[in-house]
């Protein structure tokens, strides 16, 4: 496995969670998918809006709560 | 016999969600098959699974999960795949399928589809996983795109190449999901023309034959975003685009999800009969994944 993408994917989680004010800069690469119709802070608010449930989360996944 | 084995009959199904067990089970609608989330029936008994046992009696099952996290450079959890081989060796689905995305890290578990990146690196990752999920299941699996709100700015691939790698290098299928293309059109800054041609291009770069199911949904257009929420009927735009796919990949077997304000379950055989015309126009065999 890639260390590299771990560690991109944990940076990511983290600042979904908003631990520790690391927030989108932390995220190697990370950029909105649209610049003109949404930018980062927006992009990151839609994940956040869906991760209520996130902070101390256990390994396993809780059910139901995801878009899909 | 199932009722998916009678001639003639479109293949399409819909997600079956907690609020239509019952009436689905009395009333029995002639539908291809039905699709429920794999974790819901994880546990190893209880009334979900037996109410699951009873309908695979009348219908074929597709599983489809949002928790195996098959971007995830952390790995697969082991438990989570043994719960779903449990389940798979129970129902004997039609499909399994899972989505291009990840969620486990090491000691958290993000309760989303977070998206990965379109990179070797990511593609590595991701195939490693699929082979790891086969091999244990035995049987090919499907592997949906993504409606995704952040993206990477090192991609190495675009999306449909990304699928195509995938789906090569490991004999899995690509669940096209149609409305997750138009909603990240719409995000792009897309108008609703744009969104169609530019998911009609996605389309055009799949491989033909790699595509072996459709999901169809409804979104919400928020003011500086549009959501993938399920909770809606299907959108022109996206029924102009299951137009072009169909043309593309043939009578793939196709699902009406809708899974946020779950309507009355005559609503969601609507959206059925709508997708079965669309199969109708197509003079084309089927394409698809055996």
């Amino acid at each position: 496995m890639s260390a590299a993408e771990l560690q991109r994917q944990q940076a990511f989680v983290q600042a979904i969670l908003g631990a520790g004010g690391a927030g989108l800069a932390s995220v190697p690469g990370l950029q909105p998918v649209a610049r003109d119709a949404i930018d980062g802070r927006q992009g990151l608010q839609a994940y956040r809006a869906n991760a209520k449930a996130l902070a101390g989360a256990p390994s396993r996944p809780p059910i139901r709560a995801c878009w899909l | 016999m199932h009722r998916s084995s009678q001639p003639g009959r479109a293949p399409v199904g819909i997600g079956w969600r907690q609020p239509h067990y019952a009436q689905l089970r009395e009333q029995s609608p002639a539908l291809a098959f039905l699709e429920v989330h794999s974790e819901n029936f994880f546990a190893q008994g209880g009334a979900a699974l037996q109410v699951l046992q009873g309908a695979r009696a009348d219908y074929p099952i597709s599983l489809h999960g949002v928790g195996l996290s098959l971007g995830s450079a952390a790995g697969i959890d082991p438990w989570h795949l043994d719960q779903l081989a449990g389940l798979v060796e129970r129902i004997e689905p039609m499909q399994v399928s899972d989505h291009a995305s990840f969620a486990r890290v090491p000691e958290l578990h993000a309760n989303d589809l977070l998206p990965v990146a379109f990179t070797r690196a990511g593609l590595g990752v991701m195939a490693d996983n699929v082979q790891q999920v086969q091999e244990r299941l035995r049987r090919p699996m499907l592997v949906e795109n993504l409606s995704a709100y952040l993206g990477f700015a090192d991609a190495e691939l675009s999306e449909p190449e990304f699928f195509n790698a995938l789906t090569l290098s490991t004999g899995c299928g690509l669940l096209l999901d149609v409305n997750n293309l138009v909603v990240n059109a719409l995000n792009a800054g897309c108008d609703d023309a744009q969104a169609v041609r530019q998911s009609c291009d996605w389309i055009d770069a799949i491989r033909p034959g790699s595509v072996g199911e459709i999901h169809l949904a409804g979104h919400a257009r928020l003011e500086h975003l549009v959501i993938d929420d399920h909770g809606s009927r299907v959108c022109p735009a996206v029924w102009q685009v299951y137009r072009h796919a169909l043309q593309r990949f043939g009578r793939v077997p196709s699902l009406i999800e809708w899974d946020t304000d779950v309507p009355e379950l005559s609503v969601l055989l609507d959206e059925v009969a709508l997708a079965a015309e669309c199969m109708a126009e197509l003079q084309r065999p089927q394409e698809a994944l055996a």
